[in-house]
């Protein structure tokens, strides 16, 4: 047997996917391999185990702090308010918070100082300790029933959260929103769920495709998937991996874009204070229309659309597209006038420019629950300066 | 992470509905329990998900949590039963034999399971604790980066990737303790075959 075939059925057996044909080919193999060979086997085995370990223990390491949200604290009581800012936070987590806002800080220090000009030390500080408590919100969204009546998910009670026709909309405990359709001939109204600035949330869309919603931002879908194709409107930015239907294709409408799929992952960014609509695909395959633009895209590719023009970028970086989704902001040749608009979004702060904006881009990635005073000390550090008064930041030319 | 939580008052402070005893038990346990839970769903997701309702499960049963050990049964248990429950709920085109999630069912593999938990938990461990440049190499191999791209990411030539690379295992030996009969773990080994393998 090749190593290629030992790897394969290696990976088989992890999964608890194994026929039994399969089964007796590798327990053969085991018996009647030299020792050398089985040494070899077992080597492979030991490192396909220590990867897949680490990999799932970093990836659940990145998502903690979300998911630490979802834990139902014995002191709570039902309308759990997360009023992080107010929380004090233990010593040792502000250590671990800061040193993570530092790392970002050193390594993005070397690049920002590089392209930045040194500017005047007078600096505009007052103001700052308060927003040491700023925090982002956390899990937060308003559900829109096709009636007008609106119900904030994150207070909501487990359970059933209302009746669309003959939908039932249910909240899980761990904070999931999905549609149970109780007969098939349900009459079909549109939900729209909104997240605020600061906020963000996961619903399950009645054919069970997945959808995180970053802050500000909205997806307005109906109660049951009808018709012949899957259609859905969202504003701002949303990561999905939409249900396999071939027959029945997926379509996100974005304003101006519309994105049509089959069964994929990607990510969708369209805030109108932006610009252009970003498609990013991670998994199977989209097709990207604006205007009368089309543009068909594989997996890494990422399109920016917009007024009738549709560019793909075939090598895109899509963990950063999707780093929010992880619990990360990240910036990537951001110029100064993007950082503040997520800053804005992400915080529920005003952002307002005096003077000249500075062209230069700047690079980083900042776990989501950083403090906004950590924040602006690092653009601070970076050579920005800025007045704050109440929620508004003034930035400085 | 969790050395500062004076270990005495720990469980006390739980019953008593400390929410920073809570956050401890979260803080300790999670990554564990989520590769718990992952060696049974086979799912990134699913396996978090089980991690948290384990977690608030145990939050509603602080009541009868007396000892640290029975704490971490309790968890291993409800991880355990948790997992199994949704594997049985699979409706994916997936299919697994049914021999598969009886397996797990067995005490002696749930020990097991927990064991090797413990240890790639203490590599994690390990890894994090390993210089910026090595830590980001390795956890750019485990994303499957090709050298190049990582020696991209980091900014360095292709070749001090790979003496990066040798640092960060010599630091690691240095890191994880030999077993008693005076050879490395097992899973340094694994991780120098993987690091070196270029």
């Amino acid at each position: 047997m090749n190593m290629e075939r030992l790897t394969e059925l290696t990976i088989k057996k992890f999964d608890g996917t194994l026929s039994s044909a399969e089964k007796t080919e590798l327990d053969s193999y085991e018996a009647n391999a030299s020792p050398e060979d089985l040494a070899a086997y077992h080597a492979m085995e030991n490192e396909h185990s220590t990867v897949e370990a680490l990999r799932v223990m970093m990836s659940a390491r990145r998502r903690k702090e979300a998911n630490r949200s979802r834990l139902r604290y014995p002191c709570d009581d039902v309308t759990r308010m997360p009023n992080r800012g107010v929380r004090s936070v233990p010593n040792v987590r502000r250590y671990i918070a800061i040193a993570a806002v530092l790392f970002a800080l050193v390594v993005g220090a070397v690049l920002w100082k590089n392209m930045m000009p040194h500017k005047a030390t007078t600096v505009a500080q007052g103001g700052l300790d308060g927003l040491e408590a700023v925090k982002p919100i956390g899990n937060k969204a308003v559900l829109v029933l096709a009636d007008g009546r609106t119900i904030a998910l994150d207070s909501a009670a487990t359970g059933s959260l209302a009746m669309q026709g003959d939908v039932r909309v249910t909240k899980d405990r761990e904070g999931k929103i999905s549609y149970q359709p109780l007969s098939n001939m349900a009459a079909v109204g549109f939900n729209t769920v909104n997240t605020p600035r600061g906020g963000e949330y996961y619903v399950e869309l009645p054919d069970r495709t997945k959808v995180w919603l970053n802050a500000a931002s909205s997806i307005r879908f109906p109660t049951a998937f009808t018709g012949a194709d899957r259609s859905v409107t969202i504003t701002g930015e949303a990561y999905l991996e939409v249900a396999k239907d071939k027959a029945h294709p997926f379509i996100v409408n974005l304003g101006e874009t519309s994105v049509r799929v089959l069964g994929t992952h990607f990510n969708v960014k369209n805030y109108a204070e932006d610009g252009p609509a970003t498609t990013t695909l991670l998994e199977g395959s989209v097709r990207v229309t604006n205007g009368l633009k089309q543009a068909l895209l594989k997996p890494g590719q990422q399109a920016s659309s917009e007024k009738g023009v549709v560019n793909v970028n075939p090598r895109a970086d899509t963990s950063a597209a999707i780093a929010w989704k992880n619990g990360y902001l990240n910036f990537n040749k951001a110029d100064i006038t993007t950082i503040m608009n997520t800053v804005q979004r992400w915080y529920d702060v005003t952002v307002e420019f005096e003077g000249a904006r500075s062209a230069y881009k700047l690079g980083g990635e900042i776990p989501k629950n950083t403090s906004l005073k950590d924040v602006l000390t690092m653009l601070h550090d970076a050579g920005y300066r800025f007045n704050v008064q109440g929620k508004t930041i003034h930035m400085l030319p | 992470m969790g050395g500062h939580y004076p270990e005495d008052s720990l469980i006390a402070d739980f019953k008593k509905d400390s929410r920073k005893a809570c956050n401890e038990i979260y803080d300790r346990y999670y990554e564990r329990l989520v590769y718990y839970a992952y060696k049974i769903v086979r799912n990134q997701m699913a396996a978090e998900d089980v991690a948290i309702m384990a977690m608030n499960k145990l939050f509603e049963h602080r009541d009868t949590i007396e000892s640290l050990e029975q704490l971490t049964g309790f968890l291993l248990r409800t991880t355990r039963n948790l997992s199994i429950n949704t594997l049985k709920k699979e409706t994916t085109d997936v299919s697994r034999d049914i021999s598969y999630s009886s397996e797990f069912e067995s005490d002696q593999k749930a020990d097991a399971l927990f064991l090797e938990s413990e240890r790639y938990y203490n590599l994690l461990q390990s890894v994090e604790r390993l210089p910026a440049k090595e830590r980001k190499a390795i956890e750019l191999y485990l994303e499957e980066a090709s050298y190049q791209e990582i020696a991209a990411e980091l900014k360095v030539k292709t070749r001090s990737i790979k003496k990066i690379n040798r640092r960060a295992i010599q630091l690691l030996a240095k890191l994880l303790h030999p077993s008693r009969s005076g050879a490395t773990d097992p899973l340094v080994i694994g991780l120098f075959i993987l690091l070196f393998r270029f």
